[in-house]
């Protein structure tokens, strides 16, 4: 016979069982005298350990870089499911420490979904000393010290009762993110390197999730340990009942509207399901909009974890298709080593790991992930990762020296990272980042472009660069993040042209830079807009710093002489333009500088947009601003806000400002010219105060309301206002040199005209609608002298269209304190 | 007794003790040793530079299911990389596999496998087997040294007046027969009638479909030779039946 190397068979030994670096305790335990931490130790649902007094817990550095899906760190953990009681007393207290001294060498005790009950205890060198993401923690008569954090606690549905307990001499005290409850008695919680309490908490968006239904009740097929031969399809009710098996030469076929369940085999009592889909083959579940395919756990009450993954191996002769698919209740949900894969418009959640895949070629296009405890986990592959969602998981994304396109992607409200790229050439751009507790973090990266994501909210640093070389961070917008807005540590990236603002300590914190910062707009943040913390000189030249002294912002070698010295000169003295990244605007954002809106923008629903005093909004040519959620434009009477066109100040040379049911908006000590509409407002509750609307097609046009308008001024517009069944108070305003002041569409009786100055608009201060049938009230304004009727069309001149009522009218012209042209 | 009397005997005895050592599944070596129609199997084990393999031993199953206990199993192979194992006749489905640990279970990081089970017919009283054993590492190596890469097509999935089309994907069919599930299909197209599709070296058809699988809502629109990555295959579609 001839020889053979038939590979693939043992492929599968890389993937069965659920080889993990950690080991799970599977019968209560008692820890006493000296315990040793080699690997991960979870304690599961329904096990108890109890560590009896004196005992000393000495935990080892993991020298792995990964983390299996059932553990939450990189570093060595101590994972409690269960319940962990630690019994230490006043002269035999309990001790946690790194078994090599160092500090954040070992990830700490982390609760997530089990109790811990801690007495007369140390914990020491922990990344968080007690880490609690969910369940509940009671601690007395305790010391946190020497980690990096002593105690955090994540969301709503974590508690902590502490008593009489010490936490110093962690970088920071006490983390509480996302309102947790916490009681707290006697506790000194003080030298704290960097804050000894930091609380935060931010916005959940609750994006529409992709949630797919099945109406299959009817179960087909049961499949145990079985190995297909040729081309197989499934359709209908599966369920898998043990490994199936897709060998080199065979396909398996998924059918739209199938729904393939895998029932729970835990031989080594770890808690995780081992039945699964080994596919070396190919896989084509295909599914459609209308009829998905489900891949779930046939268990009545589903885990994260109840079944292994669909595993492809080994498959890159082409494309694996996972299409329209819902994967949920795995440990994995897709796994992939060595193959060709697409998952697109699919839902991933509720799994341990949603994907991981290594060495391969991906794309993942249109996909949801949401309540993993990690989203995506990837290495040493190829990857094109547009257009997705990835929400509350525990963990993000984490890219590990892949070829990596990643874009228009919205990172939000993920417990822990957002998106961690180390290594490889990645190129990430337009995604928003917000809302996690860590945004962006470069890690080791020698190649890579980060430019045009809008980064904000974060808990902590919105971009933490540690490592990365030879990199571009530009044209993003890096706002409101919770400690930095960005965070370098040995890097030498280049950081042009971003908005940095308004985020709640630095700007830009640098323990040590060889780069350059250049170009950007940084200004606003809480602490400092640039401090630094290490001894290095900083290259920071032609940056605009707001308004306020660049010196006063910046933390360097004139405040302590240890420190390197921030190398600021020339200062920019107007801001540089940003173009806003994104197509939308789909988190909460404060807009200074100057602001280039390139194509149509939308405001989503939900969504607050603040321009701040002093801001410039220019237009593309043709471009707009769709407002469905809110916008508060406030400048200020020496500092207005502009919305004008980018290069040229003809009419109409951008498109409108449209607000849809944008209730609660203002417009105040705005200019606005150059539009073809400035305002165009749908049944919108909205306040225009102090306002110049000049030079526009048209000025404002409304519909429904309430409208006020109050102390603006319309000029030089063709039609300065128009309504069309609008409810609106016009007042103290100027009306004038438009070719038609305001012209009323329709039911003019919705509208109160007064104490405005209507003059010189050339064809009419008032001209009324053919189909306005209504009476309008413009008592006491001044028409600019003579008799008002003649500026005014109304029954006068075409019987039954209304009429305005203009009488008593002034004899002079109101003094109106004009704001800001 | 006369001899064909004895031979039936000892037929049914090996018979019923086949049945047995089916049933009980796992380990037994050279255990039909005493069978009338028995035969040996033989070969070598060697490894992917060609050196011989010792301490391997070869695994013979009834069926192609693998990841259970063998019904037979060989002396682990000599310094030669040599084993024989004698079992009954029949048709058997066979492995070699060097363990570091225990004989039996899952293979372990390290442990080295001949990948998908031989198909043995096992009549005649003598028969070779020769494997190549390999760790994971090795296997992908040479997978991928071997293995050829698919090819890319690219293009747009349009109507007649050349407006992309979308709700469609495109197929990749070695045959025109449209009978069965297409050869290669891309993910659905995007809204500008995008789409990626990845076949091996060969001829195909190309189309477009609605639905999936295609059935009758599907159109042909060339036949391609592929050889290299291709780009700009605009697939024209005549007739799309929403799916």
């Amino acid at each position: 016979m001839s020889r053979h190397v038939v590979i693939g068979v043992f492929l599968i030994v890389l993937f069965l069982p659920s080889l993990s670096s950690g080991k799970a305790v599977t019968s209560d335990t008692v820890w006493s005298g000296d315990v040793h931490i080699e690997e991960n130790t979870l304690i599961p649902a329904g096990r108890t350990v109890t560590i009896t007094p004196g005992t000393t817990v000495k935990v080892s550095p993991s020298e792995n870089t990964k983390t299996d899906p059932e553990f939450l760190s990189f570093r060595t953990e101590i994972t409690v499911r269960g319940k962990l009681i630690v019994n230490g007393s006043q002269g035999s207290p309990v001790r946690f420490v790194s078994a090599n001294g160092e500090r954040s060498s070992w990830a700490g005790i982390i609760v997530d979904g089990g109790s811990t009950v801690i007495q007369h205890t140390e914990i020491e060198d922990a990344e968080t000393g007690i880490d609690v993401v969910k369940g509940s923690l009671d601690i007395r008569n305790s010391l946190l010290a020497k980690n990096r954090y002593g105690l955090v606690l994540t969301g709503a549905d974590s508690s902590a009762h502490v008593m009489s307990t010490v936490i110093k001499e962690n970088d920071y005290g006490i983390v509480l993110l996302n309102s947790p409850e916490l009681e707290s008695k006697n506790n000194t919680v003080k030298n704290n390197r960097k804050k000894d309490i930091h609380s935060s908490a931010v916005k959940d968006y609750s994006p529409k999730l992709k949630d797919f239904k099945s109406g299959i009740k009817q179960k087909n097929t049961i499949y145990n340990d079985e190995v297909f031969l040729g081309t197989v399809v499934w359709q209908g009710r599966v369920e898998v009942r043990g490994a199936v098996r897709v060998p080199g030469n065979a396909r398996l076929v998924i059918l739209p509207g199938t729904v393939v369940e895998f029932s729970k085999k835990d031989t080594n009592n770890d808690g995780i399901g081992e039945n699964g889909l080994f596919i070396q083959g190919g896989i084509i579940a295909k599914g459609t909009k209308d009829e998905p395919i489900i891949f779930r756990s046939a268990e009545k009450q589903k885990g994260t974890h109840d079944w292994d993954s669909v595993n492809i191996l080994n498959s890159d002769r082409s494309q694996n298709l996972i299409e329209y698919c819902q994967i949920e209740n795995a440990y994995r949900g897709l796994h992939f080593h060595f193959a060709n894969v697409a998952v697109v418009e699919t839902v991933i959640r509720n799994n341990a790991r949603g994907i991981q895949f290594q060495e391969s070629i991906v794309e993942i296009r249109n996909s949801h992930f949401y309540n993993n405890k990690s989203a995506l986990w990837a290495r040493d592959s190829e990857i094109m990762f547009m257009d997705n969602l990835i929400y509350q998981n525990y963990s993000g994304i984490n890219m590990f020296r892949n070829t990596l396109t990643l874009e228009r992607n919205s990172i939000i409200n993920n417990s822990r990272g957002g998106l961690r790229v180390r290594e490889g050439i990645p190129v990430v751009t337009k995604n928003l980042i917000d809302g996690n507790r860590y945004g962006l973090l470069i890690v080791d990266a020698v190649y890579g472009t980060f430019s045009g994501n809008v980064i904000s909210s974060n808990h902590e640093s919105g971009i933490s660069l540690r490592g990365p070389v030879n990199i571009e961070v530009h044209g993003n917008v890096v706002q409101g993040n919770g400690l930095n807005g960005i965070r370098i540590q040995d890097s030498s990236a280049v950081i042009r042209g971003n908005l940095i603002s308004g985020n709640g300590e630095r700007g830009i914190g640098v323990l040590s830079f060889s780069g350059v910062i250049k170009e950007n707009n940084i200004l606003n943040n809480g602490l400092y807009n640039l401090g630094i913390d290490g001894v290095h000189d900083v290259a920071a030249p032609a940056n605009w710093w707001g308004e306020e002294d660049p010196a006063i912002t910046v933390y360097d070698k004139n405040d302590d002489f240890s420190k390197g010295r921030a190398d600021i000169l020339p200062v920019r003295e107007k801001p540089v333009i940003l173009t806003w990244p994104l197509t939308n605007v789909q988190a909460d954002s404060k807009w200074q500088g100057i602001i280039n809106i390139k194509e149509n923008l939308t405001v989503n629903r939900g969504i607050d947009l603040a321009i701040l005093p002093g801001t410039s909004v220019l237009f593309s040519e043709g471009a707009g601003l769709v407002v469905k959620g809110r916008i508060s434009a406030r400048g200020e009477k020496k500092a207005p806000v502009r919305f004008a066109a980018l290069n040229n100040d003809s009419v109409g040379m951008w498109d409108e400002i449209r607000l849809e049911y944008a209730d609660g908006s203002v417009f105040s000590d705005c200019i606005i010219k150059n539009a073809t509409w400035a305002l165009h407002v749908h049944f919108t509750d909205l306040k225009v105060e102090n306002c110049s609307i000049l030079k526009n097609y048209g000025g404002m046009r409304f519909r429904s309301g309430p409208v006020e308008i109050r102390n603006s001024i319309f000029q030089g517009n063709e039609i300065g206002l128009r309504t069309n069944m609008g409810i609106g108070l016009l007042t103290d305003s100027l009306i004038e040199k438009n070719r038609i002041g305001i012209f009323v569409r329709e039911k003019g009786s919705l509208l109160k005209i007064r104490r405005n100055n209507l003059v010189g608009n050339s064809d009419y201060n008032i001209r009324v609608g053919d189909f306005n049938d209504e009476n309008i009230d413009a008592r006491e304004n001044w028409w600019g002298g003579g008799d008002p009727g003649e500026t005014i069309f109304d029954e006068r001149y075409e019987p039954g269209i209304g009429k305005v009522n203009f009488i008593p009218y002034e004899e002079k012209a109101f003094a109106i304190e004009l704001p800001a042209q | 007794m006369k001899k064909h009397q004895q031979q039936r005997i000892l037929q049914v005895f090996c018979t019923a003790l086949f049945v047995i050592l089916l049933t009980v599944g796992a380990g037994v070596q050279n255990s039909a040793a005493v069978a009338e129609e028995t035969s040996v199997l033989k070969g070598m084990v060697s490894d992917v530079e060609d050196r011989a393999v010792e301490g391997a031993m070869v695994y013979v199953y009834t069926s192609p299911e693998v990841r259970r206990a063998a019904e037979f199993i060989s002396a682990p192979t000599n310094k030669d990389g040599v084993y024989s194992l004698v079992m009954p006749q029949g048709q058997y489905w066979v492995v070699a596999r060097l363990k570091k640990a225990e004989d039996f279970g899952p293979l372990m990081p390290g442990d080295k496998h001949s990948g998908d089970p031989e198909e043995l017919e096992l009549e005649s009283d003598e028969a070779e087997m020769n494997f190549v054993v390999a760790d994971l590492k090795e296997a992908i190596r040479m997978k991928r040294e071997t293995m050829e890469r698919p090819f890319k097509i690219t293009g747009r999935i349009i109507d007649e007046d050349g407006k992309p089309v979308t709700d469609v994907y495109v197929f990749a069919n070695r045959s025109e027969d449209m009978a069965r599930i297409p050869d290669y299909v891309s993910s659905w197209v995007s809204e500008k009638g995008v789409y990626t599709l990845y076949v091996p070296s060969g001829e195909y058809h190309l189309g477009g479909a609605s639905r999936f699988p295609p059935g009758d809502a599907y159109t042909l629109s060339k036949q391609l030779l592929v050889k290299i990555d291709k780009t700009d295959v605009d697939i024209v579609v005549k007739r799309v039946v929403k799916k």
